[in-house]
């Protein structure tokens, strides 16, 4: 049943280990259990965010997660990362330099999970400092089904603001194509992850309209199952070279970006 | 090659995907999946898709030909065809482009007949002007035309359904209850409950997979954005493969994500054939040709 890892090139942008609320039955939780998950389907690397960063505490959540996937290389870390008005996270250009400092490659910032208003006033020292050091910033609305709402009015803000800040939208759907590809149209940093991107052919019609760099391949692994994204890729009608940039070769550049 | 299917050189021409080699046929499904490889020497016959432009958002390549297309890439066989028009707002206007799909794509699309319970004195007239032409199947929208699924107005749909045995694909059944009441009042009708067979609704997707697992005549639609992990696999371990029905209800959502949940799934290859196509055409040679 297994394939071996270095039969697929395949780079998860979107996936979480540890603890994580409503987990479904059989989801892998530990990090020997989502190895062997990735093994069952093809998938060589991921990049990883705690759960417990997300859920319970994002300093202890991303320290936990630093540890967790110490001493293996198929599992690149991403903070969770938050505005400093609290104190409860360091300020933030001390944040992103632990987040680099720590071998973290992303950040995931989680307005609904952590009610924030992605008013300017709010994140805008967060996303500068990020943008500072080229960290992509994941954007983790929470959102289950096409129907719900979406932050656009932010989007266009944080692309506009932050043009050298790679923005890379989690679980977009089929339904909001309106707004999503006149935002890709006017803004070159904002890239689409693709696990939920199921309008028909929507994969290879953004690919041969922006390019491959504007996409990245990703699952939601544990909460979704995996099987739809991949053949949602495998099946996009894409040639060799397109497949292999939207399966990791784009995230991988975008993670290489990062100013250490 | 699939009738109607272009040959691997003109698919190669107008795309980059991988040609069929035949040595595919000796991969499982797992691997053909992995690698995109089509699906050559297996049925499949997707239960649900639709067709044409929808105003509510936009729907990418949403036109016959450009679904054949996507079909062809992935070596789909058929697929029921129910357009958009007929389950939103032109029950007539819908159902002939439904009809005309058929036509153009004999071997590859088979017309669905759609009633509006809003326009209730031409239902029955409809159906039986969808049946004459072709249609194989009926398909029920109680959400969109606002109307329950045991309301009288679909009466005449469920008697040809039954005198005919046809497929009868509805998104939305009322509860389990009224669900298992019709479907023991219409015995020849075959009822496929859209959306659910992907699992993870909660309860009352619990039960309704119950009616599925004890009642002979309902089988589960798989096609749903929405799919957590493990759960389209329980629905198959509840319900069993020979009550469970691959659809992807394109172009609202795609071939390509949805078949994955079938050709990944933890489940036997056995199982994933039934699925993907076997169960269908079981039903489908039931009624008219």
């Amino acid at each position: 049943m297994n394939s071996s890892p270095s039969e697929s090139q395949l780079f998860d942008a979107n996936v979480v280990v540890g603890p994580l609320p409503r987990r479904p039955p059989g989801a892998p939780e530990s990090v020997p259990a989502l190895l062997e998950t990735m093994d069952r389907y093809g998938l060589a690397t991921a990049l990883v965010t705690h759960a417990s960063a997300k859920w319970h505490d994002p300093a202890l959540g991303n320290e936990r997660l630093i540890r967790e996937l110490s001493g293996q290389d198929r599992l690149i870390p991403c903070w969770v990362v938050l505005p400093a008005s609290c104190g409860e996270v360091p300020p933030e250009a001390e944040q992103v330099q632990d987040l680099i400092a720590s071998g973290a490659r992303a950040a995931r910032l989680c307005p609904v999970a952590h009610r924030l208003s992605l008013e300017p006033f709010e994140v805008d020292r967060l996303l500068g400092a990020l943008e500072e050091r080229r960290v992509p910033l994941l954007l983790d609305c929470d959102n289950v089904h096409w129907s719900e709402p979406r932050p656009w009015r932010f989007i266009a803000w944080a692309c506009t603001t932050f043009p050298a800040l790679p923005i890379i939208l989690l679980r977009e759907g089929q339904a909001s194509f309106r707004a999503l590809f006149a935002l890709l149209d006017q803004y070159t940093n904002l890239v689409v992850e693709t696990s939920y991107l199921q309008g028909h052919d929507a994969i290879n019609l953004i690919v041969q309209r922006w390019g491959p760099s504007r996409l990245v391949f990703g699952t939601g692994l544990p909460l979704w199952d995996p099987a739809l994204p991949i053949t949602g890729l495998t099946y996009a009608g894409l040639s060799p070279v397109q497949r292999e940039a939207v399966g990791g070769g784009t995230l991988r550049r975008l993670l290489e970006g990062c100013r250490r | 090659m699939r009738m109607g299917q272009n040959s691997a050189a003109e698919r190669q021409g107008e795309s980059d995907w991988p040609a069929a080699s035949g040595a595919e046929e000796g991969l499982g499904l797992r691997e053909r999946a992995l690698r995109g490889l089509p699906l050559d020497g297996v049925l499949v016959i997707d239960d649900h898709i639709h067709l044409g432009p929808h105003a509510g958002f936009y729907q990418p390549n949403s036109s016959a030909a450009a679904l054949v297309r996507t079909m062809d890439r992935i070596g789909i066989d058929q697929a029921c065809v129910f357009s958009t028009l007929a389950v939103v707002s032109d029950m007539r206007g819908g159902n002939d482009l439904s009809l005309a799909a058929a036509r153009a794509f004999p071997d590859r699309l088979l017309a669905y007949a759609v009633p509006d319970p809003n326009q209730p004195e031409q239902v029955k007239d409809e159906l039986q002007r969808c049946l004459d032409a072709g249609a194989r199947g009926i398909k029920f929208h109680t959400q969109l035309h606002g109307y329950p699924f045991d309301g009288p107005r679909y009466e005449p749909a469920f008697e040809l359904a039954d005198a005919h045995r046809l497929p009868l694909i509805s998104h939305g059944v009322g509860s389990p209850e009224t669900l298992r009441r019709v479907a023991r009042a219409y015995p020849g009708a075959h009822f496929i409950v859209a959306h659910v067979g992907a699992g993870g609704a909660g309860a009352p997707g619990d039960a309704l997979l119950r009616v599925a697992a004890e009642e002979p005549n309902v089988y589960l639609d798989v096609a749903s954005s929405v799919a957590r992990f493990g759960a389209f696999a329980e629905v198959v371990r509840v319900v069993g493969a020979g009550k469970v029905l691959y659809g992807s209800d394109t172009p609202w959502m795609c071939f390509t994500h949805q078949i994955g949940r079938v050709l990944l799934a933890p489940i036997s290859e056995d199982d994933k054939r039934r699925i993907l196509g076997q169960n269908l055409a079981t039903l489908l040679k039931q009624g008219p040709r």
